[in-house]
């Protein structure tokens, strides 16, 4: 009957004219896909001979969506915030390190000008202590120095903690998400669909993830190298995990059941992956660098100070703390075994001396030392009996105490702590060396080669002056932090682009919704027309009978 | 290619931001005169100017200790003029003893006016700086360098140490002279060499007993002779600090051009530059508060 054909009519346009509203209502929304009616005609009645149209259904209300450009936009997301988040901590030092107050270059001559000053007047008390003092501010400026990179490494502990929970958080709701929407049927829960859509992406924000989509309706999240995050209404947890070798340095783990295993050398992409890369890049060799230059003063100082006199016509001893001696550190793997003995470093030669930490691994014949910097293998082959091991193109020796077993590891850090562990050793001006040995108490010949030292190549093979190594420093730094900038317009480019694609594809424009307005109000009213219409002839059918 | 009005939206949002973030960093850089602000702006140019600034530091040094220098040698120079201006009027009183016309109680004054002469001459030689130390005593500069033992002998207690001082990268200048060298070491008429202080000594001796010498004016020439050499050596040396003076001025004025090539910010490029970001950014505002007016609901 027309009247039945009419209301169809009137009810598919009422939706269509809501599914417009609600997409205008959501012109603003991030991340929201549009929705559009489908209309189709009803099953056709056969009457008479002919078929008679029964009017229009709505057959789906369609979430109008690209899953490759949405997955595009989550993983350009992922790589530009991980830039971010690497340029955010990489800038941090590079404002630091040019910062000339903070910064070494102006201590280190300071300290040389009062060295210049005692040469000049070798018996002048006053010249003495200044030396000394200004000595004592140089190792000021190395121990703040060390204190900004603990702060920032210990940030990054703070960071990791925060984005762990987050994730979980996130990770959590995506599980929650699944079973709503396989419970409301799969794929027609469009609203729920975009709602884990942007959830999906506020994770890739905080780590790289790959999503799959499984036959019921959820997806599976995988971070890192296939690890899994979330399985259908199942999550898995990230957590913090200690560093096997160092306990202050924090990790990200994965907690499946019982089993909690390390993934940060897994983890690429987002905030986290970011942060992870800083330390790793960043922090950690500017700091191992900072402390090769600490080791390098102090023991290419001492060794000339030790060989003049002092006022009282003394050899002299050591003027700054032997860091070079004191700081070198091993630290066992916490697997090791339980009876393992002690490896220790020294380090032999400054002039050799890398800025990196070294991994050393036993496989219960031999040792294997890795570069953690560049990760090459600087030595192998050598065995217990080969104990004290002396590797010359690094710098350091190795020595053992006690036993190993086999799968035993071991981190050697040969400079990280030297910064903060640095020192004036003396307090009286009269144990200055200035004298060369067996002179007078106003010779200067020793005090003048202390001078020297300022201009003197005696670190990293006879390249680099303090100065110069610290200005190493300062360029590695700087190159980083401009790369990561550069590198991340061009993400953020990418990015963009990849947004507008999907925008294209799924955005609102409210021009169009308002045409679709008219054109469904239009139809609306010439069904309601219809109706009318019919209700004539009803009338007339009526009339005619009476 | 549809557009959604999020998409527009953003990307008019986004310019701004864009031109706003460039226009602050054109501010940040004509407020400071500097065309890097930080490190990674030019990582390679940072990297020239650190040891720019330490050379030009330095050279502030060499200029400190170019003053101490100068001070000492001054103080050793006027010391040394002290020293023979007294000679001078030792060598009058020996002509004037010497002469014929003059008698044993003459002699007598003559020779206890030279015994002052030859105090001051060893209080001289015994010059002290500021520090307290002594000047002619090589590197033994704490201990008095010339004694006179009761019975006329006279010691030297320094040695030989000369003490050299930086005033530039690759130049070190000596600011003393040993005082055996100086006083000790003249050359004798009777053979080998003599302190002039036991030359002097002898002569009052003999003037004492109313000897006269034929050979003291000699010994004193010798003697006059040899502290003018020390002092003209000195004067050279002073002349050597000024002139690497000039040559440090010098290398600081390049320093200081070639620091300010790599540093310094091209105020008309700046300027002009920041002319057109704000053009840039005024455009780009008008732009956006233009097209968010545009809505097909405007005529509904």
């Amino acid at each position: 009957m027309p009247l039945n054909t009419a209301v169809s009519g009137l009810l598919a346009y009422q939706r269509a004219i809501s599914t417009a509203s609600h997409n205008i209502s959501n012109v603003s929304t991030e991340g929201f896909s549009r929705q559009r009616v489908e209309l189709t005609s009803r099953e056709p009645q056969l009457l008479g001979g002919s078929y008679i149209g029964k009017g229009v259904r709505t057959s789906s209300i369609d979430r109008i969506y690209d899953k490759y450009l949405v997955e595009q936009v989550d993983t350009r997301t992922a790589s530009y915030r991980e830039l971010k988040s690497f340029s955010a901590m990489a800038s941090q030092l590079d404002t630091l390190l040019g910062d000339p107050e903070i910064a070494l270059g102006s201590s280190l001559q300071q300290f040389f000008g009062a060295v210049q000053d005692v040469s000049t007047n070798p018996t002048s008390t006053p010249a003495r202590q200044v030396m000394i003092l200004e000595g004592e501010s140089l190792t000021d400026r190395f121990h703040s120095l060390d204190r900004h990179f603990e702060d920032m490494r210990e940030g990054v502990n703070a960071q990791l903690g925060i984005m762990v929970k987050q994730v979980n958080s996130l990770a959590g709701s995506i599980g929650e998400i699944n079973r709503d929407i396989v419970a409301a049927g799969g794929s027609s829960a469009n609203d729920l669909l975009d709602h884990r859509d942007r959830l999906v992406n506020e994770l890739s924000q905080l780590i790289n993830v790959t999503n799959v989509a499984v036959n019921d309706g959820s997806v599976n999240i995988y971070v890192g190298t296939g690890q899994s995050l979330v399985l259908g209404a199942t999550t898995n947890k990230l957590a913090l995990s200690n560093n096997d070798f160092d306990i202050s340095q924090k990790e990200v783990a994965l907690q499946s059941g019982t089993n909690t295993v390390t993934i940060s050398g897994e983890v690429t992409g987002g905030e986290l992956g970011g942060l992870l890369r800083a330390r790793k890049e960043i922090v950690i060799p500017s700091q191992n660098a900072l402390g090769r230059i600490a080791i390098g003063l102090a023991n290419t100082f001492n060794t000339q100070h030790r060989l003049g006199d002092d006022f009282n016509g003394v050899a002299g001893g050591d003027f700054f703390t032997a860091v070079d001696s004191v700081s070198p550190r091993v630290m066992p793997n916490s697997n090791n075994n339980a009876a393992s003995g002690t490896v220790s470093m020294s380090i032999t030669d400054v002039n050799a001396l890398q800025s990196s930490d070294y991994r050393l691994n036993y496989d219960g014949t031999n040792f294997l030392l890795i570069r953690q910097s560049d990760n090459t293998l600087v030595d192998s082959g050598f065995a217990v009996t080969d104990l004290p091991r002396t590797v010359a193109s690094e710098g350091i020796s190795i020595s053992l105490a006690g036993s190993v077993a086999a799968g035993d590891s071991f981190l050697l850090a040969p400079t990280r702590f030297a910064s903060s562990q640095s020192g004036v050793d003396i307090s009286n001006p009269a144990a200055v060396a200035a004298a060369a040995s067996g002179t007078a108490v106003g010779n200067n010949s020793n005090a003048l080669a202390l001078v020297s030292l300022q201009t003197q190549r005696a670190l990293e093979n006879s390249t680099a002056t303090y100065q110069e190594a610290f200005s190493e420093i300062i360029a590695d730094v700087g190159i980083k932090t401009n790369q990561a900038f550069v590198n991340g317009q061009a993400q953020k480019a990418l990015l963009d682009q990849a947004q507008e694609s999907r925008n294209a594809v799924s955005g609102v424009n409210l021009d169009e919704e308002a045409a679709n307005l008219l054109k469904f109000q239009q139809a609306y009213q010439a069904s309601a027309r219809v109706i009318t219409i019919v209700d004539s002839l009803f009338q007339t059918l009526i009339d005619a009978i009476r | 290619m549809r557009v959604s009005n999020l998409q527009m939206q953003q990307q008019g949002i986004d310019a701004m931001l864009d031109r706003s973030a460039a226009l602050a960093k054109t501010q940040l850089q004509l407020a400071t005169g500097r065309r890097m602000v930080r490190p990674s702006d030019d990582p390679v140019g940072a990297t020239k100017v650190l040891p720019l600034r330490e050379l030009m530091e330095r050279i502030k040094q060499f200029s400190k200790n170019s003053d101490s220098a100068e001070s000492r040698l001054s103080l050793g120079e006027s010391a040394l003029t002290g020293a023979t201006n007294v000679l001078a009027r030792v060598m009058e009183l020996t002509v004037q003893a010497n002469s014929d016309s003059v008698g044993a109680q003459d002699r007598i004054s003559i020779a206890k006016e030279l015994r002052e002469n030859l105090a001051e001459i060893m209080a001289l030689a015994n010059t002290t700086d500021s520090n307290g130390e002594h000047l002619f005593a090589g590197d033994n500069v704490n201990t008095v360098p010339f004694t006179e033992t009761p019975a006329g002998t006279f010691n030297y207690t320094g040695d030989n140490g000369q003490r050299n001082v930086q005033i530039g990268e690759d130049r070190q200048i000596a600011v003393g002279d040993p005082g055996d060298d100086v006083f000790m070491n003249i050359t004798f008429s009777g053979g080998g060499t003599q302190s002039m202080f036991k030359t002097v000594y002898d002569y009052i001796i003999d003037l004492e007993s109313n000897t006269t010498s034929a050979v003291i004016l000699d010994d004193l020439q010798a003697a006059h002779e040899n502290i003018l050499s020390v002092r003209s050596a000195l004067g050279a040396r002073f002349n050597a600090i000024e002139s690497h003076r000039e040559f440090n001025d010098e290398l600081v004025n390049q320093s200081q051009q070639t620091l300010s090539g790599i540093e310094d910010l091209d105020m008309a490029e700046a300027i002009s530059r920041l002319n057109v970001q704000l053009l840039g950014l005024q455009a780009s505002q008008q732009a956006f508060a233009q097209i968010q007016n545009l809505s097909l609901f405007n005529y509904l």
